[in-house]
């Protein structure tokens, strides 16, 4: 591999590849649904989307909890990039929602709302407090300029804002479920549908992890400038022998 | 053009109604305008950060090449 072709970019290659496919089917190839008709192509982009931020949220509260553990640069790295990259995600999933639900669930039977930006329904809040969340531990983050603090602060942080993934994943299922259906699953979409929403998913997933590398090679970089910067502390001034 | 979950547009009806709920369409062109909007920003949010990251990550290689 050469300087400007590293590994990474392989995933990028490949997402961006199965996305373009992905997303012609969606746009141009596929029927609308029956009774949402065109404005339904959305869901092919939003529930990739979605999936991932909750997969990369995951990744993240792993990498936290390696962070606890190891207190190493690296594991700091790839918390602070799968958080970032989770905080990307969810305020796209946020936007394609509010276009889809300004867009029209109208005379779609299954679902309660009309046309709307923003409902405050469970899986819609939860999304948003998620959101909020995760650009908490981002901020929290800039604050601290100690390594060690700033490690423990960051992982405990992502390990709290964690707590509301599974509640956006679930909370279909625990309370009404608003303008949203069921899990999306194979038994609740058509047959015809299967494939391009399967191949965005892993495309998104190929550039989000692609993301998450280069994110946190930017966090080893600056963390290497700054150690070139930081004068010698009293517990790493080298003993010095001629003393009286 | 207000969208109207009543109306029934010359486009659907010149489909024969492509939407089977009781009359209760949604305008197409209405509808695509809301899927580009949709498309388009959520790949400029993505294709944005993408290049934001790597710009970022050149300059700070560059930075810590300069230092050694």
């Amino acid at each position: 591999m050469n300087k400007y072709f590293e590994k990474e970019h392989i995933l990028l290659v490949v997402g961006l590849a199965m996305l373009a496919w992905g997303c012609n089917q969606a746009l141009f190839v596929l029927p609308g649904e029956t009774y949402m008709g065109e404005v339904f192509r959305i869901f092919f982009l939003h529930v990739p989307t979605a999936w991932n931020s909750l997969l990369i949220g995951t990744v993240a509260f792993g990498a936290a909890l390696g962070a606890l553990v190891k207190r190493s640069r690296g594991w700091d790295a790839a918390v602070e990039a799968s958080v970032e990259v989770t905080l990307v995600l969810i305020v796209m999933v946020l936007i394609q929602g509010s276009i889809w639900g300004h867009g029209g669930t109208w005379g779609d039977p299954r679902t309660e709302a009309g046309s709307t930006w923003w409902e405050w329904e469970p899986r819609l809040t939860a999304s948003a407090v998620m959101a909020l969340s995760f650009a908490g531990v981002l901020s929290l983050r800039s604050f601290i300029e100690q390594f060690e603090r700033r490690v423990l602060w960051t992982a405990v942080a992502t390990v709290i804002a964690y707590v509301d993934v599974p509640i956006v994943y679930l909370c279909v299922k625990w309370t009404d479920r608003g303008m949203h259906q069921d899990h999306s699953t194979p038994s609740t979409v058509s047959d015809v549908y299967h494939w391009p929403l399967r191949v965005n998913a892993f495309a998104v997933l190929l550039i989000a992890l692609w993301l998450i590398v280069r994110r946190a090679k930017l966090t080893l970089a600056r963390d290497a400038a700054r150690a070139d910067q930081t004068p010698p502390t009293e517990s790493t001034t080298p003993l010095v022998a001629g003393g009286a | 053009m207000e969208n109207n979950p009543t109306e029934l547009t010359a486009e659907t009806v010149a489909d024969g109604g492509s939407n089977p709920f009781d009359g209760k369409v949604t305008d197409h062109a209405m509808a695509w305008s809301h899927v580009s909007a949709a498309y388009s920003i959520s790949l400029a949010i993505l294709f944005s950060y993408m290049v934001v990251v790597s710009v970022r990550l050149k300059a700070a290689r560059a930075r810590n090449e300069e230092r050694t």
